[in-house]
């Protein structure tokens, strides 16, 4: 990968190159399907939403005009996509559409010690994804992303207040349900 | 405050504000404590479970949904996509939804397919239907309905097609109309028939 910055990129593309396109692509595919990956909790889902938020800075990109950084512009696309994908998902369950098995559930043989990992980690994220979907958003962005709440206010639209309060129960209620988890076993 | 304090992501104030107030609030110590176990548990997790090999294939797969969304042409007009498709997927499933007769013996769940559906917007209903049929067992009487009048829709039908013979997944068919996705794809036109075709790349299912 070249050493050229964001914004000579986006340039380029905007003067037609589409190279520059692949480059910003590779650029910040690993960190935007993480973010997707802690909204959908599931690999198939993560890698639906990638795919979704480059076609749609594809389409977007010549619009950029830099008054956020790329990535911030990046990131706010996949928030959006992903609470998108989320709310879909939603009716999908009522049509009791089973999700597909997650790459994860398919291994075994492991050593203990990675087993416990790996049940520990489905856990954590079937508490993320049980939170309400603004506590969720929040959540991700804050804890993950350790955003500020002024950014994550302008995504979400919410006050930094209300967003404080978002992230601590959303902090409360996967504690509470790591706990009930654990007490269950 | 207090994940952003264990965090070390408050400034200097208002850590020093944390801290007294932590002094004399028993009952804060103790959430702090809560607090403190449970992002050591999701710290702990790790969550790194993908192979770097992974992340080459994205952009591959990124460039051949751009193609994809392009060879639709005219179907991703904003007039079509974003008005006159979603619109004509909301009247076929609002008027399904409300003339269709319950069968008696429903559970309360099924009977409140009509507020889902309502709820719904038209373009998530599509992308729902064009997204999973190929996977589902269609069984149920209500959903079956609902997911055939939308598959009316010409640019779901031609989607199902495509997905059915590159799957070679036929079940949806037989739920659907029985009739074979080599039939439903005779009635296309000729350049709706010989996109699809061309996408596949294999003359030899029809």
């Amino acid at each position: 990968m070249s050493d050229r910055s964001d914004e000579e990129l986006v340039r380029q593309y905007q003067s037609g190159n589409e190279s520059a396109f692949n480059e910003l692509v590779l650029r910040y595919q690993e960190k935007i399907y993480w973010v997707a990956r802690r909204f959908s909790s599931s690999h198939d889902n993560a890698d639906d939403i990638t795919q979704e938020v480059f076609v749609k800075m594809y389409e977007s990109l010549k619009e950029f005009r830099g008054d956020s950084s790329l990535y911030t512009w990046l990131y706010r696309i996949t928030v959006n996509v992903s609470l998108n994908f989320l709310r879909r998902q939603k009716v999908r369950e009522f049509f009791r559409i089973d999700e597909m098995l997650d790459i994860e559930a398919e291994e075994s043989g492991s050593p203990d010690s990675i087993v416990e990992q790996r049940e520990q980690q489905s856990l954590i994220e079937q508490a993320v994804a049980a939170l309400p979907e603004k506590q969720k958003a929040v959540f991700v962005m804050r804890y993950y992303e350790e955003m500020p709440y002024e950014e994550i206010s302008k995504i979400l639209k919410t006050s930094v207040g209300g967003l404080k309060a978002n992230y601590f129960h959303a902090v409360r209620k996967i504690g509470e349900y790591l706990r009930r988890a654990h007490q269950s076993r | 405050m207090l994940p952003d304090y264990i965090r070390g992501l408050l400034d200097e104030q208002a850590t020093a504000g944390v801290e007294e107030h932590l002094l004399h609030c028993p009952v804060c110590r103790s959430e702090l404590a809560e607090v403190k176990s449970t992002l050591a548990s999701i710290k702990d997790s790790g969550m790194k479970d993908v192979p770097q090999s992974y992340f080459t294939s994205i952009l591959p797969r990124v460039h051949r949904r751009l193609d994809q969304r392009r060879n639709r042409g005219w179907m991703l007009h904003p007039l079509v996509s974003k008005v006159a498709l979603p619109l004509g997927a909301a009247i076929v499933a609002s008027i399904l939804v409300w003339r269709m007769p319950v069968p008696s013996g429903l559970s309360p769940g099924e009977n409140s397919l009509a507020a889902v559906v309502d709820s719904a917007t038209p373009e998530e209903i599509v992308q729902i239907v064009r997204d999973d049929i190929p996977f589902q067992d269609w069984s149920s009487l209500n959903t079956t309905i609902i997911a055939r009048a939308l598959t009316d829709d010409r640019f779901v039908q031609r989607e199902l097609v495509e997905e059915a013979l590159a799957s070679d997944v036929t079940s949806p068919f037989n739920v659907f109309a029985d009739v074979s996705p080599q039939q439903i794809l005779s009635d296309f036109d000729e350049v709706d028939a010989n996109e699809v075709l061309q996408r596949l790349g294999h003359k030899e299912s029809l």
